[in-house]
């Protein structure tokens, strides 16, 4: 999910971000803004289209609802404001939810998914129609093509917006796909997305350490230098997903 | 890390004391809520009509202000800055005290209310990168004035201008030619802020009502300041 915040206070955004990151791993941050002169030329120039956009609504500048006479807005919409005499406003213009401060985990989850159904709809349409998950991967990169059995994938990881394949022999295949569209297309048994940059086997877990007071921290074969963590939020279904 | 933190820190004899203290900032903001009927109603025979008196009732509370610095103070705890955290909060309880002890009073020293919006200041500071200078000349005498005036001041200085780490904002308090002045440099916020312009009538009001004397307004390009006459 592509993600825009205009908030003006800094204690205040990374506590939003804090959260974003437990609730919303696969996300991406397109830009962080604190007037509505900045959000408003950022929207005007930008060249991907952000999926949600959250708003504070007594910004630097003014008034955020003023951004929306500036910039023909498309995205999702969430605000986050300690006023609550602004939700009729803020729903005339079509938000997605009005959330007051101090913001609220729980409520803060409610709101991203609300504005994500178009997502969960175009997985879920994925697996319909497939059926059956991949047996074998067609990777294109670079002038190369490869093609790849399902059984010789160890994990797959992001690295740079590249996503690596690594297999059972220790060979290593670099592709332009997104976890985020292997995911669905993988079955839920064997593997696991454990967090943003990874997909991993259930075969290909060496060990597994308890990492502060609810994460996990996995080890994997072939080994890898890169820490894997479990999310708080990831740590119950895996835990589950290793017991199927 | 960020998502051990707050489990780290509620074991934390610190945060005990932060919690200790948030939880009297929310009772006495119940408390003064309750209290604050009778007080406006003392008003409304003061012959403040009804829309103004909500307007200053309103700002009294400074509901807003109180659920941002909350929201802060949990970034604060979250990010460990005990410190900063417990400062909050004892800004917080001393600011709120002041209007609980203003009670029904028709006047109160300037030191009350110079100390009441220096806390409002420092607290406000906290959350913004202390971009707000806040100058107060001695003032020796003994002068009164009606509550929270200068607070709703130092409010609409701060409600009406744009300033960050490159334009702080700059406001200065004191007394001249037998008046007190409230000054700011002036950067108006490029988008409208919702206003009703209430604020500034009801301080006119209560000292039309006291001396029969109006407060003068002076708004230009480059500052924007009040006299106010005194009692």
């Amino acid at each position: 999910m592509k993600i825009v915040i205009l908030e003006d206070e800094v204690l205040a955004r990374n506590r939003l971000l804090r959260m974003l990151d437990e609730i919303l791993p696969d996300h991406e941050i397109l830009g962080m803004f604190r007037s509505v002169r900045d959000t408003a030329t950022f929207l005007l120039n930008k060249t991907v289209e952000p999926d949600l956009i959250f708003i504070d609504i007594q910004v630097e500048d003014g008034n955020s609802f003023e951004l929306f006479e500036l910039v023909d807005i498309k995205s999702k919409i969430v605000f986050v404001t300690a006023y609550n005499e602004y939700a009729v406003e803020a729903f005339r213009l079509n938000a997605v939810d009005y959330l007051l401060k101090p913001l609220k985990k729980y409520q803060l989850k409610e709101a991203v998914d609300k504005a994500k159904p178009v997502l969960k709809q175009s997985i879920s349409n994925m697996i319909e129609n497939n059926g059956v998950y991949k047996s074998r991967f067609l990777i294109r990169f670079a002038n190369k093509l490869h093609s790849i059995q399902t059984k010789e994938i160890a994990y797959i990881y992001s690295k740079n917006k590249i996503s690596y394949f690594q297999q059972w022999d220790g060979s290593r295949t670099a592709s332009d796909f997104n976890l985020k569209d292997i995911e669905p297309v993988l079955n839920p048994k064997h593997f696991f997305r454990t967090n943003r940059q990874f997909i991993v086997h259930i075969d290909s877990i060496s060990e597994m350490t308890r990492f502060g007071a609810s994460r996990i921290k996995l080890q994997l074969r072939p080994a890898i230098n890169e820490e894997i963590i479990i999310s708080t939020e990831k740590t119950k279904i895996f835990k589950k997903w290793l017991e199927a | 890390m960020n998502s051990a933190l707050p489990y780290l820190l509620f074991n934390d004899a610190n945060i005990f004391k932060v919690l200790t203290a948030f939880f009297a900032a929310t009772t006495l903001y119940f408390f003064f809520k309750w209290k604050d009927r009778s007080y406006s109603k003392k008003i409304g025979l003061d012959n403040l009509n009804a829309e103004s008196e909500l307007i200053y009732m309103r700002n009294q509370l400074n509901p807003h202000f109180l659920f941002n610095s909350f929201n802060s103070l949990i970034g604060m705890m979250e990010e460990g800055k005990h410190e900063a955290g417990a400062k909050m909060v004892e800004d917080l309880s001393d600011f709120y005290r002041i209007i609980l002890d203003y009670g029904k009073r028709n006047l109160v020293s300037i030191e009350e209310e110079f100390q009441m919006v220096s806390l409002f200041v420092d607290i406000i500071n906290q959350r913004f990168d202390d971009n707000i200078h806040l100058t107060i000349s001695d003032i020796s005498d003994k002068i009164e004035l009606p509550p929270l005036t200068l607070q709703l001041l130092i409010e609409n200085a701060i409600k009406h201008n744009e300033f960050n780490d490159e334009n702080p904002l700059y406001i200065s308090i004191g007394v001249r030619d037998n008046q007190i002045f409230i000054k700011n440099n002036r950067r108006r916020k490029n988008y409208k802020v919702k206003s009703t312009g209430n604020g500034l009538l009801n301080i006119n009001k209560r000292f039309e009502l006291l001396i029969n004397k109006s407060i003068v307004i002076n708004d230009n390009e480059q500052y924007f300041e009040v006299l106010l006459p005194i009692i």
